[in-house]
């Protein structure tokens, strides 16, 4: 089965139903409303996923390995051949990428596979390594503006999207977001909204109406659309990092292409391979010099974001 | 651990990711996670210290029209930095 990923062509092969079921679920799903953005470029690129049906060698499983992306752990064998194993003490599950020029494959090792965390990270891998980035951010739009609202884990990603909604945003994303490089097409990869309680409680102002079920973890999960009207995907126009601090209202800020550089390198991880690595300083200094760069002064009361800049246009400002 | 920046010889770490900007680079350490930025003496000097810590004062002092007391200082400090940080090592 193949499945085309913003113009990138994933073959799915010999998979057992869940693993299909989990990457059709997890990444193609938000694909659907932009797939037809990408045509009439040449993107192509395959990446093959190919289930072993075997489990994860051990000496690979005892294999010393360095901190990965989400939570995985991943070691190289030469510059693009990658293990990546699910964290934890002892790993039953991983996937062995090797990055080709623009055809690469995943194999998957463990019985039953059930390595999510390694399979997300290799399939980001080989995706950064063609041009498709994943953020961890936040994402909304007006107009035609395209905010990445990006910041470290515990910044205030999520209650700030529910603001900019209160305030006539439209969300795009709250946590994971694809952006193709080269068309700066922004695309939103989540289909829940996890919400600390005092989030959800100042959604609920403006939705009383929500349902959210009961917590999941520290987090309430509430379907996304159900927030607002969700734009699909939309060009990126802004990097904007949140800051927190004593001022009473919010206020944005010109930031330095430098830091938004970081930002970024901060909302995708650090590839495993030096190849993508590489890719990313590269399309990060493209990127900085194609969109506005600010800092979001979160203000100290949780109300709505407004729409309008006081006059201030983040195209125009330098830092 | 002691450093002695303006002499021996120094080499970038080949694992450093760099992020050319107009004015600024943006260094990345992928084992250590750690990000830096250096604004434009610090490229000149990024860019020459494999040749040695003389050649960067050298091509400061071309660059920015500065006494050489106070390149050497300036290229003292910053490779201080960079090598506690591990960005350039001792060779």
């Amino acid at each position: 089965m193949e499945i085309d990923f913003l113009g990138r062509t994933i073959t799915l092969d010999r998979l057992a139903p869940s693993t299909t079921e989990w990457i059709r679920g997890t990444w193609f799903a938000p694909m659907a409303s932009a797939a037809a953005e990408a045509a009439g470029r040449d993107l192509y690129a395959s990446i093959e996923v190919v289930e072993r049906g075997e489990s994860l060698p051990a000496a690979i499983a005892g294999h010393a390995a360095g901190e990965g992306l989400f939570g995985s752990r991943h070691f190289t064998l030469e510059n693009d051949d990658v293990w990546i194993i699910d964290g934890g003490g002892a790993a039953t599950c991983g996937a062995h990428l090797r990055l080709g020029g623009r055809s690469s494959t995943i194999e998957l090792y463990g019985v039953p596979f059930t390595g999510w965390f390694s399979l997300q990270s290799a399939l980001s891998e080989a995706l950064g390594a063609n041009g498709l980035v994943l953020l961890h951010a936040a994402a909304i739009h007006h107009g035609t503006d395209t905010v990445a609202l990006v910041g470290p884990s515990g910044r205030g990603k999520s209650t700030t999207l529910v603001r900019a909604v209160m305030g006539g945003w439209h969300p795009l994303s709250e946590d994971g977001c694809w952006l193709d490089v080269e068309s700066l097409q922004l695309v939103g990869g989540d289909r829940k909204l996890r919400l600390l309680p005092s989030s959800l409680e100042l959604l609920r102002k403006a939705r009383p109406e929500l349902d959210p079920g009961p917590l999941a973890g520290p987090k309430y999960e509430v379907d996304f659309d159900s927030i607002g009207d969700r734009v699909g995907s939309a060009i990126l126009t802004e990097i904007a990092q949140l800051r927190r601090s004593g001022e009473a209202e919010p206020r944005w800020q010109p930031a330095t292409p430098a830091s938004a550089v970081m930002a970024l390198f901060q909302a995708t991880g650090v590839p495993h391979t030096s190849r993508v690595r590489r890719r990313y300083a590269s399309y990060f200094g493209d990127i900085v010099n194609r969109v506005a760069c600010t800092t979001l002064h979160l203000g100290a009361r949780a109300e709505p974001l407004p729409t309008t800049r006081e006059g201030w246009s983040p195209t125009n400002a330098t830092p | 651990m002691e450093i002695a920046p303006t002499t021996g010889s120094w080499r970038r770490d080949p694992e450093v990711v760099t992020t050319e900007l107009e004015r600024e680079l943006v260094l990345l350490h992928p084992a250590t996670r750690s990000m830096f930025t250096l604004n434009e003496t610090g490229m000149v000097v990024w860019s020459f210290i494999d040749e040695g810590p003389g050649a960067a004062v050298d091509a400061v002092v071309a660059a920015f029209d500065v006494d050489r007391e106070v390149a050497v200082a300036d290229v003292a400090d910053l490779v201080d930095g960079l090598a506690r940080a591990g960005l350039i090592v001792e060779v």
